[in-house]
């Protein structure tokens, strides 16, 4: 009977895991016993202690939207790198991302500190939807493109369809430290894709509808939806999709 | 050599060798010098590329006779194979900038699919277990990227320690570049830290593994040598040093025939206007030399 494991590589695969696992967190004795006659194990402290900095850069540079409320930031970027090692395949913001739940966790954080952090945390959460549907987001950028010359024919051309960004998230703020002076909290945000920066709106009961009717229904003409909502006048809704093409989370095609 | 007569060496255009294309590995900070005549060429780093809100071309209107992607964490000696999800987005960033080719480094970043990931490449062991994981993954990459006609480059790494093995570094890059068939991203700083940190012939080196390899690419950096550790650091943040030139210039004429592009890194104490156009137009005036009829 042929055996279908084969010692070598699983001892190399032993061995690549010990020492990327060990190094990842910064520490290197583990690895000691793989290096080569002579070598230094300062060497390979070298090495992580590189790593580990640009990894604090990184995050830093991620969770920049935190620096003014979080006075010890890279204490704590530092403490979590120390404890949590960077996933495989780690691309853009995730490192970001699971030190913003990191610190949920373990830091007892103020309303408006909270606040921070949920507002990175959608940011992040906007990127990752992109990525996860780039064609939709390179198609509905396209159609925003020509959005300013076809809002002149939402009242007229009854082919005219509305289209609402794919690349979005919602969250809340608990309180206005974010928010425009006068808000009420909590407050719906809505965190969307507009070319290649992420903008940010806020909503009261009446957006916030619209922005759901848009979702539940799909693309949809002026007359369609109309139709399907007798709640609403033709202007209401006329001047929510004018309004919401000119902030960049609804296009017009 | 004066930018004037760097100049005069770049307009001749007599009946050239095997020119390779020539130009920077791309960063915002030498964006604005892309249209220098020295430059027909431009290496993208995935990572750098890889914005999910993206819109535009990384590379905008721009053509190069040359594109090459360059990765940083296909991690062709941990144990598993890259994962399908980072290779389709790499072959993404290929196409809409009409990449050629794509390279990556001689090492591992991670242990496995679900593990972790060390933030820059180790060295393998240079055993055969290693040399079976990386040509195994080698040759899966190169399968994935093959179908689209883009062709996988590997580059030796500088590193700052080595794992007990049993061959040399330059006879497992042999015999990887032998048993794969892929291109060598030879980076000549990187042979040239390595060869003052463990004491052995650049010239050597390059000589041994050169034959194996089919197609090349160059990679060029200036480092330090940082006197605390005893060692040279390839930190991409100075001028190139005259013995690295000296080696580039060895490099190309033993494999003239068979170099691609040449490739300039610069990753911090970015230079001016004038140190930016005056290093890229040494490779092509070099590159030049090398390259024309004798």
């Amino acid at each position: 009977m042929i055996t279908l494991t084969s010692p070598p590589r699983e001892t190399y695969r032993d061995q690549i895991q010990r020492c990327a696992q060990t190094m990842a967190l910064g520490y290197v004795e583990d690895v000691r016993p793989f290096l080569a006659h002579g070598e230094k194990i300062e060497h390979v402290k070298l090495f992580t202690d590189g790593n580990l900095d640009k990894r604090i850069d990184k995050v830093l540079d991620q969770v920049e939207l935190l620096k003014p409320v979080f006075e010890q930031l890279e204490n704590l970027v530092s403490e979590y790198i120390l404890e949590v090692p960077l996933a495989a395949y780690d691309s853009g913001c995730s490192d970001g991302d699971r030190f913003l739940r990191w610190l949920s966790l373990t830091q007892v954080a103020t309303p408006e500190q909270q606040d921070y952090i949920t507002c990175q945390l959608a940011r992040h959460e906007v990127e990752h939807i992109a990525r996860k549907n780039r064609l939709g987001h390179v198609r509905f950028q396209e159609l925003r493109s020509l959005t300013e010359r076809l809002k002149e024919e939402l009242g007229t051309n009854p082919k005219l369809r509305v289209h609402l960004n794919p690349i979005r998230t919602w969250t809340t703020f608990q309180t206005t430290v974010l928010l425009d002076e006068g808000a009420t909290t909590p407050a719906d945000v809505m965190f969307f894709a507009c070319r290649n920066q992420i903008r940010t709106s806020a909503f009261e009961e009446t957006g916030r509808y619209f922005v759901e009717a848009l979702a539940s229904h799909g693309p949809l003409t002026l007359q369609d939806w109309k139709r399907l909502d007798r709640s609403v006048s033709r202007g209401e809704l006329m001047e929510f999709c004018l309004d919401a093409a000119e902030m960049g989370f609804v296009a017009f095609g | 050599m004066s930018l004037a007569m760097l100049d005069a060496v770049c307009s001749m255009n007599s009946s050239r060798l095997q020119m390779p294309g020539i130009g920077y590995a791309l960063r915002e900070q030498n964006r604005y010098i892309l249209d220098d005549p020295a430059i027909n060429a431009v290496e993208i780093t995935f990572e750098r590329a890889d914005d999910p809100l993206r819109i535009d071309r990384y590379l905008g209107d721009r053509e190069f006779d040359h594109v090459g992607i360059h990765a940083l964490k296909l991690s062709v000696a941990s144990p598993d194979a890259p994962g399908h999800n980072y290779l389709e987005t790499l072959l993404a960033i290929a196409e809409e900038n009409d990449a050629e080719s794509i390279s990556d480094h001689l090492g591992f970043t991670r242990d496995a699919h679900h593990g972790v990931e060390m933030g820059h490449f180790a060295p393998p062991p240079f055993t055969p277990a290693a040399l079976d994981a990386t040509c195994r993954n080698i040759d899966f990459v190169q399968t994935f990227f093959g179908r689209r006609d883009r062709r996988f480059y590997i580059e030796n790494i500088a590193y700052l320690f080595q794992f007990e093995g049993t061959m040399t570094e330059a006879e497992f890059l042999w015999r990887v570049l032998r048993n794969t068939g892929c291109g060598w991203l030879l980076d000549v700083t990187n042979v040239y830290a390595n060869a003052t940190n463990f004491g052995f012939d650049p010239y050597d080196f390059i000589a041994e593994v050169l034959p194996a390899a089919d197609r090349v690419q160059i990679h060029l950096a200036g480092g330090f040598f940082d006197e605390q550790a005893g060692m040279y650091i390839d930190s991409h943040s100075e001028p190139i040093p005259e013995p690295v030139w000296d080696l580039y210039r060895h490099a190309l004429d033993q494999s003239r025939s068979k170099v691609d592009a040449v490739f300039l890194e610069r990753d911090q104490n970015y230079p001016d206007e004038r140190g930016w156009r005056r290093e890229i137009r040494q490779v092509r005036a070099i590159a030049e030399e090398i390259c024309s009829p004798r």
